[in-house]
């Protein structure tokens, strides 16, 4: 009985979660937030402004917006936090040389007021280029490990093929039964 | 003619990649590698795609951005608002969707801005900081994906402490925020014959009250001034005017007119010559009237509907904090009264 009722509850509340995706200048963020609206019909009619879309996965809505993460670490950023549940964390695994300014701008974000709450999910994409860093290696240098009041995860993936986008959202999905 | 061809072929295959329609342009000596020729041939944008413009100057390359300065630069935004500098120039082309990029754009943007008009704001970076929210604002406000709608007060309290730590006058933002809440910004068209061009840099625009000529109720149009022609639409996105007012042959002046839905108002009538004749079925005409806190901007009918018709423009009284708007108002005033001081005299004597 109470089996029934959470279910129908959670036909009825399909209740929006708020994602932000950050990560530096071409690390991907763009092709993974369409991969994702792959199988869907878009139908957008185009708005001037950054992208926003709402992804459907078993019933949960992701409303995700391209937030960037911006080099020039104006404290103003802030305000486009508030709400957020998820930080999809961006990351060109070829890039080892900006990888201390995304470990920067990472703990910068956890300490934050506004996104106490959320929790993290790392994409190491671009798996499929030579030499890349491997998500225990991105892992290690961003000492994850240390991370205690966020809940965190870290997926490789290929955002041009659409490989390990699935499990990324997967992890999503299972963080809101836990709430 | 070989040369002609070759241009053509060049901006064909800008519109499918950027980068090498440029390089292509280049090495065939049909534009100079500098970064002002480039911006220039962007800006002036002939039979390029917008979304294309908007893809080469977003490029994080330090070429793409000296270029993306320079086609700041060609912008002129002296006395135009915040608003009506961003709707200048985001027509210029298509603005990506990549927060980086925008942050960019919205910087070289802003330097502009201030440029073009010292002491608005205390400093470029507030500028810069208030222009990125207001495309935040576009976004959530418009985007059909993004449901929960900000309203005036958060947005007022995101901008909390950004002019240099203090706070921007309330009423500022307000009126942005109706600005946008009023009118998305335009999806920017490719370059084409059509009107478009006409309509775009206009030397006034804004909504104001028109009384409708078959109906005699106010309606909300979207005017523009522009070549001595007042222009009309129902929205601001409409490709074709509802109506055209040629400001020649016209008298204009203030009148007072009980029925202006605004009480707080003044209101104009611009009349066609034939206004003046005797036993004309005058007084109908036109009005185009200023919400408080919009714009107000000339409109036009369409001549042969309107030769017997008035125009009233009633406008917002001003001095209370719509300088800009009440500015607006004055010049389109001048501008019409300019324009039919021949016709007038000519008539009354």
């Amino acid at each position: 009985m109470g089996l029934i009722f959470a279910k129908l509850w959670s036909l009825f509340c399909n209740q929006e979660h708020k994602v932000i995706i950050v990560g530096l200048d071409n690390a991907g963020k763009t092709t993974i937030l369409y991969q994702f609206l792959m199988n869907e019909v878009v139908h957008t009619s185009p708005t001037i402004g950054s992208n926003v879309e709402e992804i459907v996965v078993k019933n949960t809505h992701f409303l995700m917006w391209d937030i960037g993460g911006q080099e020039s670490l104006r404290s103003s950023w802030n305000t486009y936090y508030s709400n957020t549940e998820f930080i999809i964390l961006v990351v060109d695994s070829i890039d080892r040389e900006r990888l201390s300014i995304i470990k920067e701008e990472l703990y910068r974000m956890l300490a934050h007021e506004d996104l106490r709450k959320a929790a993290v999910l790392i994409f190491a994409n671009k798996q499929d280029m030579k030499g890349c860093m491997s998500a225990a290696e991105i892992s290690k240098y961003l000492t994850l490990s240390s991370i205690k009041d966020h809940p965190w995860h870290i997926q490789s993936c290929c955002a041009l093929t659409g490989e390990g986008l699935c499990q990324g959202l997967e992890w999503m999905t299972s963080r809101i039964g836990v709430r | 003619m070989q040369r002609n061809k070759q241009v053509a072929m060049g901006r064909k295959k800008f519109n499918m990649d950027p980068k090498k329609g440029i390089q292509f342009l280049i090495e065939n000596d049909l534009l100079k590698n500098t970064r002002d020729d480039i911006a220039q041939f962007l800006y002036k944008g002939e039979g390029l795609n917008k979304t294309a413009i908007g893809d080469y100057l977003g490029e994080r390359d330090d070429f793409n951005i000296q270029v993306l300065h320079s086609f700041v630069e060609l912008h002129e935004f002296t006395d135009l608002n915040l608003v009506q500098a961003l709707r200048q120039f985001l027509w210029s082309f298509r603005l990506p969707g990549e927060a980086q990029k925008i942050d960019r754009m919205m910087e070289a943007f802003a330097q502009r801005y201030c440029q073009c008009n010292p002491g608005v704001f205390q400093s470029t970076d507030t500028c810069y900081v208030l222009s990125f929210a207001i495309i935040m604002l576009n976004t959530s406000l418009h985007n059909p994906n993004v449901k929960d709608k900000p309203t005036v007060e958060r947005f007022i309290a995101m901008n909390r402490g950004i002019n240099d730590g203090g706070d921007l006058p309330e009423e500022l933002l307000r009126n942005l925020y109706e600005s946008i809440k009023n009118e998305p910004f335009k999806i920017p068209e490719d370059d084409g014959n059509d009107l478009t061009h006409t309509f775009f840099n206009p030397d006034r625009e804004g909504w104001l009250l028109k009384l409708g000529g078959r109906v005699k109720t106010w309606k909300r149009r979207w005017f523009i001034l522009t070549d001595n022609c007042l222009y009309y639409f129902e929205y601001t996105t409409d490709k074709e005017p509802r109506g055209i007012i040629p400001l020649e042959n016209l008298s204009i002046r203030e009148v007072e007119d009980s029925k202006k839905p605004v009480s707080k108002c003044q209101c104009w009538r611009v009349g066609s010559a034939l206004h003046f004749l005797p036993g004309g079925s005058l007084g109908c005409g036109y009005c185009v009237h200023v919400k408080r806190k919009k714009r107000m901007i000339p409109r036009k009918t369409e001549l042969c509907k309107s030769l017997t018709k008035l125009a009233y423009f009633c406008r917002v009284d001003s001095d209370s904090a719509m300088g800009e708007e009440a500015k607006l108002c004055k010049d389109t005033q001048l501008a019409t009264e300019k324009s039919c001081a021949g016709i007038s005299q000519a008539f009354e004597t």
